[in-house]
């Protein structure tokens, strides 16, 4: 149904033009779904499943702290509910270095951003950079009990 | 010192490290077993990582280990020179219906009289890694970040 697809491209648009102003409250209240379920694969610091709005925007805010850039490279609409993006992630912090292509998929309900799934298009370089730039507190602070 | 005294020396310190673990008795360890600035390395990419700084983050990470639900067994001992303890042993774990196990090789670096350095290393660290991200979650972002 062509509405449907126009809506969940726009979505998607929605996000980046919000963040791009950093308007990150119309995000949180109006782009992303409540318990909106973000998964960035790895095994690092800022990898595995984000969920909810408040929890997304922080992960970004770490992406933002850690001087990792996102180059979109395509974006298009690839169901009715999801639209698939590559882009380019890259930063260099001291002797560690990201620089590599992912894709990620948004699935858009009710006219919201549900849940999203990236794929890396290199792992382990992912893994190093983040172990690199993001610390973790020390054990007894870290771990959810 | 006596060169007895100085071949029984380190491998008494891990000894009554392990006594004190057995028994419970974390202040013994805090402030006779382990150096204030105590460091343990855990080579990874996983929960449980990184390198441990001092005596309560070493025996907060002894209590994760734990909650993760790894028991040890087959440990043995050897010394290196006058200063290091080597050890083996047999990590166990069962996590999602799935054992692991885990042969490791620990050495301990004694500097008067206590555990200064510990240096893990791990003959299966993908396994290590899977097992650790299965039994351990971390806190939400950014209440786990430094």
């Amino acid at each position: 149904m062509a509405v449907q697809e126009t809506t969940a491209m726009q979505v998607v648009e929605r996000m980046y033009e919000c963040f791009n102003r950093s308007d990150l409250d119309t995000i949180r209240n109006e782009v992303f779904a409540q318990d909106i379920k973000w998964t960035l694969p790895g095994r690092h610091p800022l990898g595995g499943v984000k969920t909810g709005a408040d929890e997304v925007l922080a992960f970004f805010h770490e992406l933002n702290l850690s001087g990792v850039q996102v180059d979109l490279v395509h974006i298009g609409q690839w169901t009715d509910d999801t639209v698939v993006e590559v882009h380019r992630g890259h930063g260099v912090v001291g002797d560690a270095k990201l620089d590599a292509l992912n894709c990620t998929h948004y699935k858009v309900v009710n006219g919201k951003i549900q849940e999203v799934q990236v794929y890396m298009g290199d792992q382990y370089g992912a893994d190093n950079f983040f172990w690199a730039v993001s610390k973790l507190k020390p054990i007894q602070d870290r771990i959810a009990h | 010192m006596s060169t007895t005294d100085v071949a029984a020396g380190p491998q008494a310190v891990v000894d009554r490290m392990y006594q004190c673990f057995g028994t419970g008795d974390m202040e013994t360890l805090k402030t006779e077993v382990f150096a204030p600035d105590i460091q343990w390395a855990l080579p990874g990419h996983h929960p449980l990582s990184g390198v441990k700084r001092g005596a309560d983050e070493v025996i907060a990470f002894f209590g994760a280990l734990i909650q993760s639900g790894v028991n040890v067994d087959n440990v043995s001992f050897g010394t290196i020179g006058d200063d290091r303890v080597v050890e083996t042993h047999s990590g166990h774990g069962t996590v999602e219906g799935q054992e692991y196990l885990f042969p490791t090789c620990s050495v301990y670096t004694i500097r008067d009289g206590k555990i200064a350095h510990v240096q893990v290393y791990t003959a299966d660290q993908h396994g290590v890694d899977d097992y650790f991200w299965k039994a351990n979650a971390l806190k939400p972002i950014p209440e786990r970040l430094a």
